[in-house]
């Protein structure tokens, strides 16, 4: 591939031409007039922020697998070549044969965060797509979206054709079998199409759903406008990843981007329940892969490669089965070959820290806990399943064995939060600096101990037991963090510790996407037009824009996020049927309330719902 | 044991930066098995050191870097040879294969063309480089022409005592005078070998306009590298058409052809030393 969709010149102007090339290693190579189906797939950010999402490489893999269908990919162009394209009118193009994304069959987008639905305009409207649905034709692309932040869709619904409920390995093949047989028939027309796929678990289609509103905004009704497709989209589950696609000759990127090394997958899912984490109810049951599929990947990964690192990602990685295996065998492979270990955030236990020592300096390295509420009750009510003496103890351990540094994640804003809730987190950081002092003796000291705090103002998801949650203006999550920043203040070891938190403009944005319904698409729409975009980049997040999209549209973005919801009420993303069962969020969020903790999978089961589906954790002890 | 890689970089990976490419050696030189040695300490790396960084944009096929080997690793490698004679410079290390191999791994725009063991008292590439040759060629239309350089070339190259030009560094400006170091400068039009060659290195050169068909004017030139004196040719030709730096630099695009050092005897030579093929 010798032809560049852009020109030297304009290679020659902007910053890291590299993302616009193409031609690494492992890049699939097909001749596009071979395949029956051309599939662009794109991350909505920069090219280093896309090219290190695990997702779009399985199902790269998977697509291309196929002789029939050829993917390629396609990212954000940077503001600086954004400005240039659309004064020259250059088409968007794929990185792989570089051409135009408006000759693909689909174009397929991967939502990650909610702060990147102005970029799914900006895609649209430098491919010269019209960015609604329901005006595009037969010339266009069908384009379909999928990832976390689509068990809500309605805020950007408008913008796609179809909507992919769940897991990429599960419905692709069919869908791609549908187009091309209507291709080949003959039958293909759009609307006959889409009619089709609508009526294949977990595409959601979102023209063929009405909404209707009550007086008060809130939702009033939901239906199909046909009697064929159904009322409730349910979310699709690969149940064997054992037996499902893995990258195991990953592109190699010529720059650095954020995640610059082999990526194994260990396990999807998470047993702990964490009541503000959507990840760990949409991605239920937890699911592990074999350690003996893993150990192949791994070392295939860094032949194929030739990467330097490796590491392994998954949430709560401390739960899965084989990990103390999986380690060892790391450890051992990656010495012989001097690839580094990057490890996940792990439980703090003797094993833990035993690995630690072996794969990094420990005099560089810090410890990590995510304690996100710092009284127990705070702890009690999210259900994060950690308490003081397991953090003081591993603490311990960790002071004894030579580290003196340690990073401390909480939320702030979190439901039924007090000021002795905000000012515990403080105080728990002086708990392990008094301890670090008790525990370590003078002499054997690195200075002092280095303690930091890290806040996040917290968004209530949809899909966890906090989804009813009300959140709060701008002005009262500053004053929960000047709460804890003058009580840290007061602590006798303050200058051990240190506290960043982040501005909470993003954050209620942020709130508004993640729970908003389908009204807020036009107000997108209006910020693009304004120019805001990659709003996720702090250096280019807009807020006064925002504030005149949201007045100009008569949207009061207070309704999204200023009032805690009725249980009865219709919540935008209800249609969706992520497989736990809504009833057990409401008893979650009850139980929040009443400060109850719920156990874990493995401890207990509490009859979420996913046990239906007949696989993952719900299962382990049972055969 | 020593040695040193001399490869050509071009195509579409004529955009990729100078760490880049490091990071990318580095990833082919495992993919390959290449028994490489390492540094000590908790954090090892590769001992591999390129000679003089290429610009992004430009073009070579005169590029090196030295890549320590360990001979440890070597007696269990896929390249260990079988006998070795003592006439064997090579140190039981199957070059051949290792060329063949990491070629078998390369990227399309960039090619193994030596890979040769070095002397153990060699001094490093970086240290060792102390001249480049380019062909320099032009990117837009209206910037110059052949009569243009003919005329620049009599009237402030041939028979001029000194050429005073202001180099901008990140730190400083100062005045050089370029005379010494320019050691050859020749205009010529390209031809049907010639533009076949260039083409290789820079097969989108059509679509991008680029003066590179026969008839147009190619400059050939032989500057001062290294720790001495760094001349880039946009400098020389900044002088030499008395236009803006920036203006040159973008619209002219340079091809390396070769770095040279100085042999044991002191006689000029290419980076790795023309050796008689058996």
């Amino acid at each position: 591939m010798n032809k560049l969709a852009l020109s030297d010149d304009i290679l020659m102007r902007v910053e890291k031409s590299a993302r616009y090339i193409g031609n690494e290693i492992n890049m699939a190579k097909k001749d596009p007039a071979s395949v029956d189906l051309r599939y662009a797939f794109c991350f909505p950010d920069v090219y280093e922020i896309g090219m290190s999402h695990l997702g779009i490489q399985i199902l790269y893999e998977m697509f291309n697998r196929r002789n029939d269908v050829y993917c390629e990919r396609v990212y954000s162009p940077w503001p600086d070549l954004h400005a240039i394209m659309k004064e020259q009118h250059i088409p968007l193009f794929s990185l792989e044969t570089q051409s135009p994304v408006r000759d693909f069959d689909f174009l397929g987008m991967t939502l990650q965060y909610e702060m990147c639905y102005t970029n799914i305009l900006q895609i649209l409207d430098l491919s010269d797509i019209p960015f609604y649905s329901k005006d595009r034709d037969e010339t266009h692309p069908i384009f379909i979206g999928g990832g976390p932040c689509t068990y809500n869709p309605e805020p950007i619904a408008d913008f796609f054709d179809i909507i992919y409920i769940g897991e990429g390995e599960t419905r692709f093949d069919e869908l791609f079998d549908l187009y091309i047989g209507m291709k080949k028939s003959g039958s293909y027309d759009r609307i006959t199409f889409l009619h089709e796929a609508a009526q294949i678990e977990g595409l959601y289609v979102p023209m063929f759903y009405e909404v209707s509103y009550n007086p008060d905004h809130t939702i009033a009704d939901f239906h199909p406008i046909y009697d064929d497709i159904p009322k409730t989209i349910v979310r699709q589950i690969k149940m064997d990843l054992d037996d499902s696609p893995y990258p195991e000759n990953p592109i190699i990127p010529y720059l650095q981007v954020t995640q610059d090394r082999v990526v194994l997958e260990i396990m999807r899912g998470c047993i702990r329940g964490c009541r503000f984490c959507q990840a760990g109810m949409i991605y239920r049951p937890t699911r592990g892969r074999s350690l003996e599929t893993l150990k192949k990947y791994a070392i295939e990964m860094l032949k194929s490669t030739g990467q330097d690192e490796i590491s392994l990602s998954s949430l709560s990685s401390s739960d899965y089965l084989y990990l103390n295996d999986l380690l060892l065998f790391l450890i051992d492979e990656c010495n012989k070959r001097k690839v580094n270990i990057s490890l996940p955030s792990l439980r703090i236990d003797s094993f833990s820290l035993d690995v630690m020592d072996k794969v990094s300096d420990v005099k560089k390295s810090s410890l990590t806990f995510a304690p996100e509420g710092g009284s127990q009750r705070m702890r009690d009510i999210i259900n994060k399943g950690l308490t003081k003496e397991d953090i003081l103890g591993g603490a311990k351990e960790a002071f004894l064995g030579g580290w003196n540094k340690v990073k401390l994640y909480f939320m702030l804003g979190l439901p039924f939060e007090t000021e002795e809730d905000m000012e515990a987190i403080p105080d728990l950081a002086e708990d392990i600096a008094m301890l670090y002092y008790d525990t370590v003796p003078k002499e054997s000291r690195n200075g002092r101990c280095r303690i930091t705090i890290s806040t996040s103002f917290f968004v209530p998801k949809p899909f966890t037991p906090f989804q009813w949650a009300t959140m709060q203006p701008a002005a009262e999550y500053k004053r929960r963090a000047h709460i804890v920043k003058d009580r840290m203040r007061s602590e006798l070891n303050q200058k051990s510790i240190s506290y960043q938190y982040h501005e909470p403009d993003v954050t209620l944005l942020e709130g508004i996407f993640a729970r908003g319904d389908r009204r807020i698409s036009r107000v997108i729409e209006r910020a693009y037009n304004k120019g805001c975009f990659f709003d996720a980049w702090t250096e280019f997040f807009h807020k006064d824009l925002w504030d005149e999209a949201f007045r100009e549209e008569g949207i009061d973005p207070d309704f999204y996020t200023m009032r805690e919801r009725d249980i009865k009420e219709i919540l935008p993303w209800d249609f969706i049927d992520v497989g736990i069962k809504r009833s057990f969020l409401e008893k979650e969020w009850e139980n929040a309330a009443k400060g109850i903790v719920t156990p874990n999978c493995r401890e207990k089961c509490s009859g979420c719902g996913i046990a239906k589906k007949g696989g993952g954790v719900c299962f382990e002890n049972k055969n | 044991m020593k040695t040193r890689i001399k490869f050509s970089k071009g195509g579409v990976l004529r955009y990729i930066g100078h760490l880049d490419l490091m990071r990318y050696f580095q990833k082919a030189m495992r993919r390959a098995d290449i028994p490489i040695a390492y540094s000590e300490g908790f954090h090892p790396h590769q001992r591999m050191a390129f000679a003089l960084p290429l610009g992004v944009g430009m073009t070579s096929e005169g590029e090196y870097m030295d890549v320590l080997l360990d001979d440890d690793i070597l007696k269990d490698s896929i390249y260990k040879t079988k006998g070795s004679d003592a006439s064997d410079t090579s140190n039981g290390f199957d070059f051949k294969k290792a060329c063949e191999a990491l070629n078998q791994t390369m990227a399309d725009g960039i090619r193994i063309l030596e890979f040769a063991p070095l002397p153990e008292k060699s001094s490093k590439a970086m240290a060792s480089v102390v001249r480049a040759s380019y062909y320099v060629y032009f990117k837009k239309a209206d910037f110059t022409n052949y009569d243009k350089l003919c005329e620049a070339q009599k009237s402030r190259f041939s028979n001029v005592p000194s050429m005073i030009i202001e180099k901008k560094t990140k730190k400083s400006v100062r005045e050089v005078d370029l005379a010494p170091h320019i050691y050859e400068f020749e205009t010529i039009i390209i031809d049907d070998a010639l533009r076949q060659h260039m083409e290789k290195f820079l097969p989108d050169h059509e679509n991008n306009g680029f003066l590179l068909n026969n008839g147009d004017p190619l400059i050939k030139l032989s500057l001062s590298h290294g720790s001495e004196e760094n001349i880039k040719p946009d400098l020389f030709l900044s002088y030499l058409l008395q236009k803006d730096i920036d203006e040159v630099s973008t619209s002219i695009g340079c091809h390396r052809i070769e770095l040279f050092m100085y042999d044991e005897e002191g006689a000029l030579s290419p980076l790795i030393k023309n050796v008689k093929k058996q």
